[in-house]
C-alpha cells in the first residue's frame, strides 16, 4: 500500500511538473501571466463588470517572430476559488477562445470564511434613472413636443367667439341727405354749412374715384366739369363775401340731386 | 376737366404779383413751384418757413432768388456745432482807436436770413435764433435792438445724416409757420437743370476766370420792393375769411388733440397759423376770400410738425401724413 502511495505521489510529482503552472492570486490584488496565442488577437469579454468573479484587462501584446502572440494577462479576482481564463477571454472578432489550451487560475482569499467584505466598495446610487438616461431625454423630447401640440390643437378645436360686428358708419350719402334736407328748410348752422361743404368734396371725391389725397382731389375737383360747377357755387354762397346769400329755392334747385344720392352713384 | 376755371376774382392784384415772383424765380430755379408759393407765404403772413429737403435741390439758389425778386437783403448762415449766438446776433467789440465797445450787428439784422441746417447748431444757438425770430428782436449788451422788416427766416433741415445734429423740439418747430418737404425735381425738370448748367460760362476777374454757378445767374433785375411787398401784405390782410372756414381750420386743430394716434396735438398757434397762410395762398391765387382749398393744400405743411405720434402709431407704422388724411375726413 505504502508503495502505490508513493508511486502515485512520484507521478503526481512529475506531471505537475510537465502542466502549466497555476497563476495564482490573492482575491482583490491583479495576478499575471503570459499566455500564447496563434490563432489571433484577444480582447476581454466586454460585459464583466464589478460583479463579475474575475475581472481581466491586457497588459500588454507581444508578436513573435516566428508566428503568434505573447499576451501579457492581468487578471482580478473577486470570489476565491479556481478559474479558467478563458472563460473571461475572447478573440477580438468575438469568437470564443474554448479552442485554446485551459488557463487556470487560482485566487485565494486570506479572510476568514464568510467574513464580510466589499471589494470594491461601491455605493448604491440613492436614485437611479429607471429606463437609462436615453429614455428620459426621449420622455422629456416627446413631452417637450406634446406640450405645445396639445396647446396648438385645443385652441384650433376651440369654437371661435363669434366676430365682433362694429357698427357701420355712416356712408357719404347717408351724411349728406339730412343736410340737404335742413338746408332747404332752414338756415344752416355754421358747423352744418362747414359739414355739407366737406361732404360735398368727399361726395364726389368718391363717385369720381380719385385716389389721390384729400387736398390733391378738391383741387381737381374744383376744376371739373360737371362737380366744379356746384362746389364752386357752394364755395361762392359760403365764403365769397361779395356773393349774396343765395335764396331758399337757389339751394333747394343746386342740392336737389343730393337729397337721395347714394355713394357711386353720380358719375 | 375744366383747368381755365380757376378762380373767379382773378382781378386781385395778388395773381399778378405771385405771378410775376413765379416768373422771376423761374429764370433761375427749374420748378418748386410750391416751394415758391410756400415762401411767398411765409414772405406775405411773416411767419417763418422750415425746409426739409436732401441737399442740392437747390434750397440755398431757391430762398436767394425769391429774396432778390422782392428786392431783399439776403444772408445766409451755415449753422454748425461750434456756432456760438452772437455768431448770429452779434456782439459789443472794443474799439481800439476810441477805447469804447461798438456793437458789431450779426447776420440776423437782414430782411431774408437762410439758417442752413439748422439742426447742426447746439440747442443754445437754436434758441437764440427762435427768440429772435419770436421778438423780432435781438439784446446786444445792454441794448435792444429792432430787427429789420420784413424779417423772415427760412431754415433748412437735412434729413439724412442725422448723426451729430439737435432735432428741434415741437416748442420750437411750433415757432415756424409753415414746415415744407422738398422732393427731387422730375426727370424733364431734372433736365432742364443741367442744360441750364451747360449753358454757364465763365465769370472773368482780372486775367483769370472762374465758372459761373446758378447763383452767378440769379437775376439782378428786381420786378419787386420792399414797399410792394408791405403792400401786398397789407392786401393779404383783407382776403375775407369766412366763419365756416374758420371752423374749419379750429376744428382740425382740435382734432388733433382727441386723434388715439396723436401724443402731441396742436397748439392755438397751429389754427392761426392756417388761417393766416390760407388767406396768403387765396391772395396768391387771386383770391379776395380764402376756400377750404387752401387750407386743405396748406394742412401738411402747418400741422404735421406741430403734432407727434404714438409710439403705438409709429410702431404699426403710421405716418403723420396718414393720420392727417384721417382728421381731414373726420371734419365733414
Amino acid at each position: 500500500m505504502s508503495l502505490v502511495v508513493y508511486i502515485l505521489t512520484v507521478f503526481t510529482m512529475l506531471g505537475a511538473t510537465d502542466a502549466q503552472p497555476m497563476a495564482e492570486a490573492t482575491r482583490g490584488i491583479a495576478g499575471h501571466v503570459t499566455i500564447e496565442v496563434e490563432q489571433g488577437m484577444l480582447r476581454g469579454r466586454p460585459d464583466l463588470d464589478l460583479d463579475s468573479p474575475l475581472l481581466i484587462r491586457i497588459a500588454a501584446v507581444h508578436s513573435r517572430p516566428e508566428g503568434g502572440f505573447l499576451f501579457d494577462l492581468e487578471f482580478l479576482g473577486t470570489q476565491p476559488g479556481v478559474f479558467d481564463l478563458r472563460e473571461v477571454l475572447v478573440f477580438s472578432n468575438g469568437a470564443s477562445t474554448a479552442q485554446l489550451d485551459p488557463i487556470p487560475i487560482r485566487i485565494v482569499s486570506h479572510l476568514a470564511d464568510h467574513s464580510a467584505s466589499d471589494l470594491a466598495m461601491t455605493m448604491p446610487p440613492e436614485s437611479t434613472l429607471r429606463g437609462g438616461y436615453v429614455t428620459l431625454l426621449i420622455v422629456i423630447g416627446v413631452v417637450w413636443i406634446l406640450v405645445p401640440a396639445i396647446v396648438i390643437t385645443r385652441r384650433l378645436l376651440r369654437p371661435r367667439p363669434d366676430p365682433i360686428v362694429t357698427p357701420r358708419g355712416p356712408t357719404l350719402a347717408e351724411q349728406l341727405a339730412p343736410l340737404v334736407e335742413a338746408a332747404a328748410d332752414r338756415q344752416l348752422t355754421i358747423p352744418e354749412q362747414a359739414r355739407l361743404e366737406l361732404l360735398l368734396y368727399w361726395h364726389w371725391q368718391a363717385a369720381l374715384q380719385l385716389d389721390e389725397s384729400r387736398p390733391e382731389a378738391v383741387a381737381r375737383l374744383r376744376r371739373h366739369d360737371d362737380a366744379g360747377q356746384l362746389l364752386r357755387t357752394v364755395e361762392s354762397w359760403l365764403h365769397d363775401p361779395t356773393t349774396a346769400a343765395p335764396t331758399r329755392d337757389d339751394i333747394k334747385k343746386l342740392l336737389l340731386p343730393y337729397g337721395h344720392v347714394s355713394t357711386g352713384a353720380v358719375s | 376737366m375744366n383747368d381755365s376755371v380757376v378762380d373767379m376774382k382773378s382781378s386781385v392784384p395778388g395773381n399778378s404779383f405771385a405771378e410775376t415772383v413765379r416768373t422771376t424765380v423761374g429764370r433761375t430755379v427749374v420748378g418748386q413751384e410750391v416751394v415758391v408759393e410756400r415762401i411767398m407765404i411765409a414772405l406775405l403772413t411773416g411767419g417763418h418757413l422750415l425746409l426739409e429737403g436732401v441737399p442740392g435741390i437747390a434750397k440755398t439758389l431757391l430762398v436767394q432768388a425769391v429774396g432778390r425778386a422782392v428786392d431783399l437783403q439776403f444772408k445766409r448762415i451755415q449753422f454748425t456745432i461750434d456756432l456760438l449766438p452772437s455768431d448770429i446776433v452779434g456782439s459789443e467789440i472794443l474799439d481800439t482807436n476810441t477805447g469804447n465797445f461798438r456793437i458789431h450787428q450779426g447776420p440776423i439784422f437782414t430782411n431774408l436770413l437762410l439758417a442752413d441746417e439748422i439742426n447742426r447748431a447746439s440747442p443754445k444757438v437754436q434758441s437764440a435764433l427762435l427768440e429772435a425770430m419770436q421778438e423780432r428782436k435781438v439784446s446786444i449788451g445792454d441794448a435792444t435792438y429792432e430787427l429789420p422788416a420784413p424779417f423772415l427766416v427760412i431754415a433748412t433741415q437735412n434729413p439724412v445724416e442725422q448723426a451729430g445734429t439737435f432735432e428741434l423740439p415741437e416748442a420750437q418747430l411750433d415757432r415756424f409757420m409753415l414746415r415744407h418737404r422738398l422732393t427731387y425735381p422730375t426727370p424733364e425738370q431734372e433736365t432742364e437743370v443741367v442744360r441750364r448748367g451747360l449753358e454757364l460760362k465763365l465769370k472773368r476777374q482780372g486775367d483769370g476766370a472762374v465758372p459761373m454757378t446758378a447763383f452767378d445767374a440769379i437775376d439782378d433785375s428786381s420786378p419787386f420792393h420792399v414797399k410792394d411787398l408791405t403792400s401786398a401784405m397789407e392786401a393779404v390782410l383783407n382776403v375775407h375769411v369766412s366763419d365756416v372756414f374758420m371752423r374749419d381750420c379750429v376744428e382740425l386743430v382740435t382734432l388733433t388733440r382727441s386723434h388715439p394716434d396723436i401724443e402731441l396735438g396742436c397748439s392755438p398757434r397751429a389754427a392761426i397759423a392756417l388761417v393766416q397762410a390760407s388767406r396768403a395762398r387765396a391772395f396768391i391765387n387771386g383770391r379776395n376770400y380764402a376756400i377750404p382749398e387752401d387750407f386743405l393744400a396748406l394742412a401738411e405743411d402747418v400741422v404735421l410738425h406741430r403734432m407727434r405720434l404714438t409710439y403705438e402709431a409709429l410702431a404699426q407704422g403710421r405716418r403723420g401724413e396718414d393720420v392727417l388724411s384721417d382728421l381731414l375726413t373726420a371734419l365733414a
